[in-house]
């Protein structure tokens, strides 16, 4: 499903009614149109079912550190927040906390986020800066429209600083515009996959999981590095065949060398989240398992279970590349050790591991 | 001014319990002294009173008529309501249905009236107060005498055999907690399973159901408490051993207790 098809509404902040990205947005797409002075204006969904579009000026900052989790490992990562929103309503996200409304902001202002971006490589010029798009929303859900990816990664390369890679997190095979140009080498393309179940019952309106791994392999050959993410790992009968199922399919279809992080992490979510799945997918059971409070407070699986899941999964990539880069989402120094063997007691450990690895970039 | 007041018309009424002993007593002695407020015949504001004074068979009850709209009327009894007592959930969910399907309000004054009853704006909470509001009067009352919490309510009313899970916790002699606990659990493992364990219904002890639900919800930890357990046990008397919560780190705190220091520094030798 292309999700912008599903829009059928625009909001527009009165204050970048006339910005080109705005103007060029509402001449493609063929959608009712409402101003707004701020966001909160915008209906909450529980009286505005249709999906919309926010246009927007980013008042915060664009990029910011990745939050992780208190009391778990963190992996110096950098996130920008492009939009807010997400239509492919997974039942697990996390976004279902925090909008109110059936929503996706996409800020236009881009000449912030570049000035930012000018400011954070400049801080450290010996560290490469590894920067995502797509923690808040698909990070591709508008490409096709704005081509925002060739802006980005044409201006970006023509900045001062060269000390980062770029991150486009997806779910999508929404990559026409990806293919158009030749990467600069600062690219990274990153797909979420999951189990065959997993996909179908909790990412239902995601691109499926064939298609996401076509899209994968096409962006390979156009010379895009790309990552995984196997992320949210799900205990569920039958995890180990799935798993292994489409990890095999991976390694299949993509050349290993092209793949420049896999990331793994497990179920978690804030409590609070529990009762919303519940209300929002009656049909989910992920929430219904064995989970536990963790020291950061949020619902996930308890330790013994997690090992056993990464072990797994770390034994099934390693049989088709004993060197794959893998690294674990908000988890702990023990279980770095004892699934990665890897000793890594602060963020900076990990931050170092990275650098070893995204060298490979830029021989 | 009685005869104008049409009291079974509850359009404005959101008082969870118009019966209040101290109000009686008060209507006793000096009468209605606050005046009630009609809209036409219905009753906008004072129910209580004017439900007390009909019980007692008082006349005389001051009265203001206003021509508010009903949503401005509506609006008027939430705010004088809030600026004198504490609202409560089975209040909060009637004021939001009543906003929503009587008063067919809108996004900005449901937004409103949230802020005023400090509701976090959002559709599951919209949601979750009108579960409430949708609740049997069984559970409704057990929410108002803060014997079950308003979660466990709703959970109790997606759950087959309601009225039988409702007759085991009244005959266990769960508190709100506890049930809050075993509740919860019923509902994961129904959510799991479609269906609920038949052997629920035949405990008498009310730890044995709980664990019996822990051990059906959380197989594995359970597994690893026993274990716990069995190590726990080749320990002598003065010492006890503390696991991690949920295990989430392998570490575990041993306590030893001794008599003296004298004993510390033997223990020490013998360590040695």
């Amino acid at each position: 499903m292309d999700p912008i098809t599903e829009i059928k509404h625009i909001y527009i902040q009165r204050e970048i009614r006339n910005h080109p990205k705005t103007r060029r947005i509402i001449d493609k797409l063929n959608c009712s149109i409402s101003y707004i002075d701020e966001i909160s204006d915008v209906p909450s969904h529980y009286f505005d079912k249709k999906k919309s579009l926010i246009l927007a000026s980013q008042q915060g900052d664009f990029i910011k550190e990745c939050p992780c989790t208190p009391h778990y490992l963190g992996c110096k990562y950098h996130v920008v927040e492009l939009a807010v929103g997400c239509l492919y309503d997974c039942t697990y996200c996390y976004l279902q906390q925090y909008q109110n409304i059936f929503a996706t902001t996409f800020y236009v202002n881009f000449e912030d986020m570049y000035r930012e971006f000018e400011q954070l490589l400049a801080s450290d010029p010996d560290r490469i800066f590894r920067v995502g798009f797509g923690e808040y929303a698909d990070s591709l859900f508008l490409d096709d429209i704005l081509n925002y990816t060739q802006e980005i990664s044409k201006h970006l390369s023509q900045m001062k600083s060269q000390n980062y890679l770029i991150e486009y997190k997806t779910k999508s095979n929404n990559i026409n515009n990806l293919l158009r140009f030749k990467p600069t080498g600062h690219e990274v393309v990153g797909w979420s996959l999951n189990a065959q179940t997993i996909s179908e019952n909790e990412e239902k309106f995601a691109g499926n999981i064939v298609n996401r791994l076509t899209a994968m392999k096409k962006c390979v050959n156009q010379g895009y590095f790309v990552a995984v993410h196997f992320d949210p790992l799900v205990y569920f009968d039958g995890w180990e065949v799935e798993y292994l199922n489409i990890i095999n399919q991976l390694f299949d279809n993509i050349d290993k060398k092209r793949i420049l992080w896999i990331s793994i992490g497990s179920l978690r979510f804030n409590p609070g989240l529990k009762p919303i799945i519940e209300y929002r997918h009656p049909e989910s059971k992920i929430v219904a398992t064995e989970l536990i409070k963790g020291v950061d407070n949020k619902m996930r699986y308890p330790k013994v279970i997690r090992k056993k899941l990464y072990s797994q999964i770390v034994d099934f990539i390693k049989k088709r590349d004993p060197s794959a880069f893998i690294y674990f989402c908000m988890e702990d120094k023990d279980i770095w050790l004892d699934v990665l063997g890897k000793q890594v007691e602060e963020d900076e450990d990990i931050g170092m591991l990275f650098k070893k690895q995204v060298m490979k970039c830029f021989k | 001014m009685k005869k104008q007041m049409n009291l079974e018309d509850k359009t404005f009424c959101f008082t969870y319990n118009l019966y209040s002993p101290d109000l009686e007593a008060s209507i006793r002695r000096s009468g209605v002294l606050a005046p009630v407020i009609l809209k036409d015949s219905r009753i906008i504001s004072g129910f209580r009173r004017a439900y007390i004074a009909n019980k007692l068979n008082i006349d005389d009850i001051p009265t203001i008529i206003t021509t508010d709209s009903d949503l401005d009327a509506f609006l008027d009894v939430i705010i004088e309501n809030i600026a004198v007592r504490v609202l409560n959930d089975l209040e909060k969910a009637m004021i939001i249905h009543k906003l929503l399907n009587d008063f067919k309000s809108g996004d900005a004054i449901l937004k409103l009236v949230c802020k005023i009853l400090k509701i976090g704006f959002s559709e599951y909470n919209i949601q979750k107060y009108l579960q409430i509001s949708a609740l049997d009067d069984d559970l409704k009352e057990l929410i108002y005498k803060k014997k079950i919490r308003w979660e466990t309510a709703v959970a109790l009313s997606n759950l087959p055999d309601r009225h039988k899970i409702l007759i085991l916790l009244n005959n266990l002699k769960f508190n709100a907690n506890f049930s809050a606990e075993i509740v919860e659990n019923l509902k994961d493992i129904f959510r799991q399973n479609k269906g609920l364990p038949s052997e629920i219904f035949s405990f008498e002890n009310a730890n044995n159901l709980r664990d019996f639900l822990k051990n059906k919800k959380f197989p594995i930890l359970m597994k690893q408490e026993r274990n716990f357990s069995k190590v726990m046990q080749l320990l002598p008397n003065n010492m006890t051993l503390k696991h991690f919560p949920y295990f989430e780190k392998d570490e575990c705190d041993l306590n030893i207790k001794f008599k003296n220091l004298e004993e510390v520094k033997q223990w020490i030798q013998s360590q040695k």
